[in-house]
């Protein structure tokens, strides 16, 4: 265990040489959520509530879920893809290290780069200049467990994304059609609560929902019952360990059929 | 009792045929025109530990690739590798914690931290005790002065001192093997003598079995006791250098300058002027080159390099000499035409 913490820590410090790559990151979330919050001031106009949601929940929904999303934009699958089509996986695999592991807990220090310099400046904006409020209580804990498992869930997607350049040698077209899926059917441009029931239906049983929209509508509604947070928990927790162990399989079967580039 | 065994050992890769054009292109997405590339192609060996064995051969021999299957990377297609008392494929994690492995134009440093943390990060990895790793810092430092550089980021290396602290990384947690794939790549003459230097020193304190290989005859000469020579994925050679240090050995060509340059007529002089002291039925030859150079080619044993360069320097107004580096291909050229045998 300690060996992947001291992974993390590198991961940490590389991190934080970028500083302009999150001033810039930290810049345009900001902005995101100040069009986020006219735009859905704009939508709302005189009404008081909208398919059962007021304003200030869609809002805080809307912000959290944005700020989730930069927090989980850890490029893990364009790095492990760069590693395997450069080659440089060769390097990676001559340490005794499980190479799932190696990149999660990588991923897991750039997680905390963006926790620290992106995500709580921008939860200090929505709650210091927005004077958005919360509701507090269960919720909140609950959110803080369930959000480890959204970001797990959301790496491991990212993992099996990029191993898939063992196969195709290119990222760009599968990265860019996961991004959309996931951020559309997870709740990431519109809650979730906006979609028909025939589709929220058919959603709740897919992972997406449980990186963006388990976490967020968690915070934002206090009125669910212990054993609703605890079975929104469950699934999360379900299909953290079924992707998991698909990208194990996956890993194992890929590196099989590995042909590593460049000598 | 050997640290590893390879026996009848095979990779055979496929490789799309690519079709030219943008018809070809098109062709190819669906093109299930597959050939069969054999990487290396039945190949044995065993080594002893404490060995260094310099594993030379042309680009795309199958250097690579072996090396890949003994550090468990690569999964080969036929036959037996044992390193260790392990199956690389089957347990490429505990194979690794005995394992030190450089490929010589990547790096397992961190390239945007001070080259300490990389340090003390492979410290974690390998999981070394505090006592070993303060003694094997210690080492490095005396053997290699890395002191100074533990501060600076790797990007801002030299490649030289990039590799010294690659190398020297690899060998922190004092494995039994180490493999390097062309250690010296890409370096000048000075910082890869130190390289070698510090190869040799890390062999003989720990005993390390190292795996070296490359394209730098130097490189062998230098370090090695034993060389495989491998080509189109076949050995061709294995055994003790001394055989072969006579094919390397046999022709030298040195390349000297003459001012004033007067053409065939200089030529004839260089030439005279070496028959005078070897006579007529010498096996040598003098060759004008390119920008007023010349060629002299003579066999080692009968005409040493260095008595040549002597002499021709008190006898010629020479105003510059280079000693042209063997060419393996040379050296493989000549075991395929039989002078091994």
């Amino acid at each position: 265990m300690r060996r992947y913490l001291a992974l993390t820590k590198c991961a940490f410090l590389t991190g934080m040489v970028w500083r302009a790559h999150f001033i810039f990151t930290l810049i345009s979330n900001l902005a995101y959520i100040v069009i986020l919050y006219f735009l859905w001031k704009s939508i709302y106009g005189v009404s008081q509530t909208l398919n059962g949601m007021t304003f200030n929940q869609v809002f805080v929904y809307m912000t959290v879920t944005s700020s989730i999303f930069v927090l989980f934009k850890t490029w893990l699958e364009w790095q492990v893809s760069r590693d395997i089509i450069s080659g440089a996986i060769t390097t990676q695999l001559t340490k005794p290290l499980d190479h799932q592991l190696m990149v999660l807990s990588h991923a897991f220090g750039r997680t905390l780069n963006n926790a620290l310099v992106i995500t709580l400046p921008a939860l200090a904006v929505l709650f210091g200049i927005f004077r958005a409020s919360i509701p507090v209580g269960w919720n909140v804990l609950f959110f803080c467990l369930s959000l480890p498992l959204a970001c797990l869930l959301s790496l491991v997607i990212d993992y099996i994304i990029g191993l898939t350049s063992f196969y195709t040698e290119s990222l760009w077209g599968i990265s860019t059609t996961k991004e959309i899926i996931v951020l559309v059917l997870s709740g990431g441009l519109v809650p979730l609560g906006f979609f028909p029931e025939v589709m929220r239906n058919i959603l709740s049983y897919l992972p997406f929902q449980a990186i963006y929209h388990t976490p967020a509508s968690i915070l934002t509604d206090a009125s669910l019952s212990l054993a609703d947070y605890t079975s929104m928990l469950g699934v999360q927790a379900a299909w953290v360990i079924v992707l998991l162990v698909i990208s194990r399989l996956f890993f194992s079967q890929a590196v099989k059929a590995v042909t590593i580039n460049g000598g | 009792m050997a640290i590893i065994g390879v026996k009848n050992l095979s990779k055979h890769f496929k490789v799309l045929n690519r079709h030219e054009g943008l018809l070809g292109a098109a062709r190819d997405l669906f093109s299930t025109d597959y050939r069969l590339v054999k990487a290396v192609d039945d190949i044995s060996f065993q080594i002893e530990p404490g060995e260094i064995v310099g594993y030379i051969g042309p680009n795309g021999a199958g250097k690579s690739t072996t090396i890949k299957m003994m550090t468990g990377i690569l999964k080969p297609t036929e036959g037996k590798i044992e390193v260790n008392g392990n199956v690389p494929f089957k347990n490429r994690q505990k194979n690794a914690q005995n394992m030190g492995v450089i490929f010589g134009q990547r790096t397992q440093l961190w390239w945007d931290l001070p080259v300490i943390e990389s340090f003390k990060l492979l410290k974690e990895i390998y999981r070394v005790d505090q006592e070993t790793y303060d003694h094997q810092m210690g080492m490095f430092n005396e053997l290699a002065d890395l002191k100074a550089l533990y501060p600076q980021t790797v990007r801002s290396l030299s490649l030289g001192q990039r590799m010294l602290c690659d190398i020297t990384a690899s060998f922190l947690h004092n494995p039994k093997i180490v493999f390097l794939d062309e250690p010296t790549i890409g370096l000048d003459i000075s910082i890869k003598a130190r390289i070698r230097e510090l190869i040799k020193e890390l062999n003989r304190t720990h005993n390390t079995t190292i795996i070296l290989t490359t394209h730098d005859i130097g490189d062998v000469e230098a370090l090695c006791s034993r060389i495989i020579i491998i080509d189109q994925g076949h050995i061709l050679y294995d055994g003790d250098i001394k055989r072969v240090n006579q094919l390397f050995g046999a022709y030298r060509t040195l390349r000297v300058q003459v001012r004033p340059y007067k053409g065939e007529q200089t030529i004839d002089q260089v030439r005279q002027t070496l028959v005078e002291r070897y006579g007529e039925d010498r096996d040598f030859t003098v060759r004008s080159r390119e920008m007023g150079w010349i060629n002299i080619t003579f066999r080692q044993d009968e005409m040493p390099l260095l008595e040549v360069l002597n002499y021709a320097m008190s006898r010629l107004p020479i105003r510059d000499v280079q000693i042209v580096e063997l060419a393996l291909e040379g050296v493989i050229r000549r075991i395929y035409e039989g002078a091994l045998q």
